[in-house]
């Protein structure tokens, strides 16, 4: 009796403790539309369509299934749209968390990287799918390297690749484990790897390798060119590797191409069953089923559909005009949407550079004097531009100089506020002490050898209104007696000149990243050192850069020698303490010399939110949205607030 | 007859060839390309364009090749009916002209039958009814038509639409009805759109036609052979469809070649404005981003038509005016 009471003990005991050797069983949950095409037998089970290890979003609510989020774009400017639908979340093996070096594994979930950073290895989410329901795998990452190294026996002068991966090569571990190693340092190459733009470095091998000649015989090859209307197997195959235009293509993002987008007036697209995010309580992500843009000829009409309600979020690339908040917030009530407003990571709104290299050696004498700069930044009435043409609204801009802008951990207030005061009497000082003191019959000063000083700013018509900043300057340093005057020119001829190195002035916008609000890449700050583009002052040290021997190129001096130096240190260097100094040692050059002048900050960015769209994610600046990565698979519609 | 229609012919296949290489010529004029254009662009935006990306858009896009060899390759494919690539949409040109040529056909069509269903009955009560209340009001109305632009009046239109409704009634469907298959639901959203094209088109293309058949028909009806007829007792009403109205629509009959262009082009400004998928809007876009075979392939197409419509013309005229076949 009493052994068959301790064995009955012994099983209870056995029994009680036997859940928690069980593995817990996780319920994953679908949406409706997925669920009826699981019950009719075309998809299988959402347990096996989601990877071993999901990753779980956390948002601010929990959403409902359901939804059509409708947008209004012309179609050459889909690049925000296409980080709407999901580039960030299906192009990165990993996803920025913030700026402080943290990541979250979007398709990995390990990595690692060897001492100096040319080798790193990464494992893959195990029962990741494409969204064909295919297994993806470490083959199409080789898949990729395969197609950038490609040497194309009837075309061997072609290069596919960039130089990065042209020599880097792939070392397969097993289905999910990889390991790229690269010839030359690359410090900043987890952030590639969560870049949208760099982060693809895989394409799905069981599709893409019909259209890849170095995988198809030549008849399947013919046969898709012919089909698809192409002559080059590489244009074929780019087209076919977009993914939006191909909506065959399997792709890993949370929604995927469903109509054809040729000369189409609507594109949709729909959800991926095989999308491997949940949220915190299993659901299945994303919760919108379906997108829809309206592809529409013009931004104006874009903004008419707006104040007639007809969208569902706008997103900031579309409205990034300010001037047009006072008609979006005129309607905001009625037709229930919020603006939400996105400062942005700019050093300025319209950036002045003023030719430092010089053809011409009588005006490069004055012209790369910094006492010519500051005589000209003196001249400038900021207070008059900015009423002009940087205020709209509750919205005024500061004066400021092309400098870190304010939030920034590098902003410096008397950098961005040097010689911003309108002083006519000290520019006409400094002007007179250059030598510029002879005046020529009409008025304007002439140079000290006599001959006349005669100076264009080159306008680019991105916008129709930036003439207006060039006609304001002008009659600004006019009245310092300088013969000045703007000339509003094509783009593509804008850039013709300057690659020459033929202009005088020119002003220009751009410079994203440069505002140095976040501290994503030093990559962006080396614009102020090294890279040419935002560097539109010095057009001739560059061509000498690349040939000393060329038309227009100018011996740079010993800043600008100094800063490119600097500039490719910086580049190689990984110590952030290290990169502190020499990124300090920049900004010492800048602020001593000034080289770009700036008239004030640029007006935020809009976005248009309807109302009942939920876990909108909260971006106080351009940077954050598009450098640290844009989630848009938790965002929901609330219909009950519709 | 026979022998001037074919001396037409044969002399347009030399004027097309150079109208090709004018149409060539002047779409290569502006610097640079399509390329420098996006890259520009993409800067003016603030992204970095890198090295690398211009590489890479070099040969994706592959622009290159002396003047000719471009001339000679744009040529040979549009004989093949192939019309280029358009670098800006990255679809071929043909297809995207399939796709609004048909929109663009049918709303110039019927914005032709539209004009003439109204101005020729108008010109006609206006001419013989003249300086009664109606003739009055219909000149009026039709210096209004001619004197305000186009896009003024669609602009306009779209916005006293939007006070009313606040809705916007450009392009032709709403978004719900856009892709949706054929039904009556989608008919009537049409129609909620496309009142406002027609509108535009009814006053401003009426006016012109209607001013310019009124006064023909007003200069015949005083000429002596109505006088004639009338005196000798031929009814009235039989007497004006027969003879003075077929001399007063002389002049619509010759012109009507040149409609061809306009059939295929649209109204390009009205078709901007109320974002309508014509042929129109797709062609200025192109024009401004340079957008080589696309803007080159479709004013080629238009200038053709125009040779030909203009061809078509003649020989018309000829067929309908005995006075021109005499003296051929």
């Amino acid at each position: 009796m009493r052994k068959l009471i301790s064995l009955v003990l012994a099983v209870m005991l056995l029994l009680s403790v036997a859940p928690a050797f069980a593995s817990e069983e996780v319920t994953y949950s679908e949406a409706p539309m997925l669920a009826a095409k699981v019950a009719s037998g075309e998809l299988p089970a959402v347990k096996e369509r989601l990877p071993e290890n999901p990753l779980v979003i956390e948002a601010e609510t929990i959403g409902v299934y359901g939804g059509n989020w409708v947008q209004n774009l012309p179609w050459d400017n889909r690049s925000a749209a296409m980080e709407d639908a999901g580039d960030y979340a299906g192009n990165c093996l990993l996803y920025k968390v913030d700026n402080g070096g943290n990541y979250v594994g979007n398709l990995a979930s390990e990595w690692t990287a060897n001492e100096d950073y040319t080798a790193f290895t990464f494992t893959l989410r195990k029962g990741l799918k494409w969204s064909d329901g295919e297994p993806f795998t470490t083959q199409d990452f080789k898949f990729y390297l395969d197609y950038q190294q490609y040497l194309d026996p009837d075309d061997p002068e072609a290069k596919l690749g960039t130089d990065k991966y042209a020599t880097a090569t792939i070392e397969i571990a097993d289905d999910y484990t990889f390991t790229i190693t690269f010839t030359e340092r690359q410090p900043f190459y987890y952030t590639e790897m969560a870049s949208n733009s760099n982060g693809r470095i895989f394409y799905p091998a069981h599709y893409m390798k019909q259209f890849f000649k170095g995988t198809a015989d030549a008849e399947t090859l013919q046969a898709n060119l012919d089909a698809l209307g192409f002559s080059d197997w590489k244009s074929m195959f780019e087209d076919r590797v977009d993914r939006s235009i191909n909506p065959d293509l399997p792709s890993m993002a949370p929604w995927i191409l469903k109509t054809d987008t040729s000369a189409a007036t609507q594109v949709v697209w729909e959800r991926n069953p095989y999308y491997w995010a949940v949220d915190a309580e299993g659901n299945q992500l994303p919760y919108i089923d379906t997108m829809t843009w309206n592809i529409v000829e013009t931004t104006d009409v874009a903004k008419m559909m707006a104040i007639a309600g007809e969208f569902d979020m706008g997103y900031a690339a579309l409205f990034e005009n300010t001037s047009d908040y006072i008609l979006f917030a005129q309607y905001a009530e009625e037709q229930g949407y919020t603006i939400k407003t996105l400062e942005w990571d700019e050093p300025g709104a319209m950036n002045i550079h003023i030719n430092h290299a010089h053809r011409n050696e009588a005006k490069r004498a004055i012209m790369e004097t910094q006492d010519f700069r500051k005589a000209m930044s003196y001249a400038i009435n900021r207070d008059e531009i900015i009423a002009a043409m940087l205020t709209v609204g509750p919205f005024v801009s500061e004066k400021r100089n092309f400098s870190p802008c304010v939030g920034s951990a590098w902003y410096d207030e008397s950098w961005s506020s040097a010689n911003t005061e309108y002083d006519v009497d000290k520019a006409n000082e400094l002007l007179d002490g250059l030598g510029l003191t002879a005046r020529g019959s009409n008025g304007y000063r002439l140079l000290p050898d006599g001959s006349e000083f005669v100076m264009v700013i080159e306008v680019p018509t991105f916008s129709d209104d930036w003439i207006n900043y060039g006609n304001m300057l002008a009659t600004c340093w006019q009245k310092v007696g300088l013969n000045v005057t703007a000339r509003a020119i094509a783009p593509s001829l804008w850039g013709e000149l300057m690659t020459a190195n033929e202009y005088d002035i020119t002003i220009f916008t751009g410079g994203g990243g440069m505002g140095a609000l976040t501290r994503t890449t030093i990559n962006d700050y080396t614009g102020f050192a090294y890279f040419d583009w935002p560097l539109r002052y010095m057009s001739g040290n560059l061509i000498w850069r690349d040939n000393p021997e060329a038309e227009g190129a100018v011996e740079p001096d010993e800043n600008v020698k100094k800063l490119w130096e600097l500039g490719q240190t910086l580049y190689n260097t990984t110590d952030p303490a290290e990169q502190e100094a020499l990124l300090q040692q920049i900004f010492q050059i800048h602020k001593d010399q000034l080289y770009i002048l700036g008239i004030g900050n640029r007006l935020p960015s809009l976005m248009l939110v309807k109302n009942y769209m939920r876990n909108v994610p909260d971006y106080h600046n351009t940077n954050e949205r598009y450098l640290q990565g844009y989630r848009t698979e938790t965002i929901w519609m609330d219909e009950t607030a519709k | 007859m026979l022998k001037y229609v074919i001396k037409r012919v044969l002399t347009l296949i030399p004027m097309l060839l150079v109208l090709s290489f004018v149409v060539f010529v002047i779409i290569q004029l502006p610097p640079g390309d399509y390329l420098t254009t996006y890259i520009n662009n993409l800067r003016a935006s603030g992204t970095e364009v890198t090295e690398r990306m211009i590489a890479e858009l070099e040969r994706r896009y592959h622009v290159g090749g002396s003047f000719w060899e471009q001339y000679w390759g744009w040529l040979t494919n549009i004989l093949r009916g192939d019309l280029g690539y358009s670098f800006k949409w990255n679809r071929s040109v043909n297809s995207l002209l399939e796709g609004r040529l048909g929109y663009t056909f049918g709303l110039s069509l019927a914005s032709v039958i539209i004009i003439w269903v109204l101005a020729f009955p108008m010109g006609f009560y206006s001419a013989t009814h003249r300086y009664s209340p109606l003739d009055y009001s219909f000149t009026a109305v039709s210096f209004f038509g001619m004197s305000v632009p186009e896009f003024f009046l669609a602009l306009l239109l779209l916005f006293l639409n939007f006070l009313a409704t606040k809705s916007y009634a450009g392009g032709l469907y709403s978004t719900q009805f856009q892709d949706a298959p054929f039904s009556f639901a989608k008919f009537v959203d049409l129609l909620k759109h496309i009142w406002l094209p027609f509108l535009v088109s009814a006053v401003t293309g009426t006016a012109g036609v209607f001013k310019t058949f009124r006064a023909n028909l007003i200069d015949e009806l005083s000429k002596p052979y109505v006088k004639t007829a009338r005196a000798k007792g031929v009814p009235y009403r039989k007497l004006l469809i027969k003879y003075p109205v077929r001399i007063a629509l002389i002049p619509f009959v010759a012109t009507v070649g040149w409609m061809l262009p306009s059939l295929i082009s649209g109204s390009t400004v009205v078709g901007i404005v109320m974002n309508l998928p014509t042929v129109g809007p797709l062609l200025t876009n192109a024009l401004k981003d340079q957008d080589m075979y696309l803007a080159g392939s479709i004013v080629l197409i238009l200038g053709a038509l125009s040779m030909v419509g203009t061809m078509i013309s003649d020989i018309l005229l000829a067929c309908t005016d005995p006075r021109i076949r005499q003296s051929m």
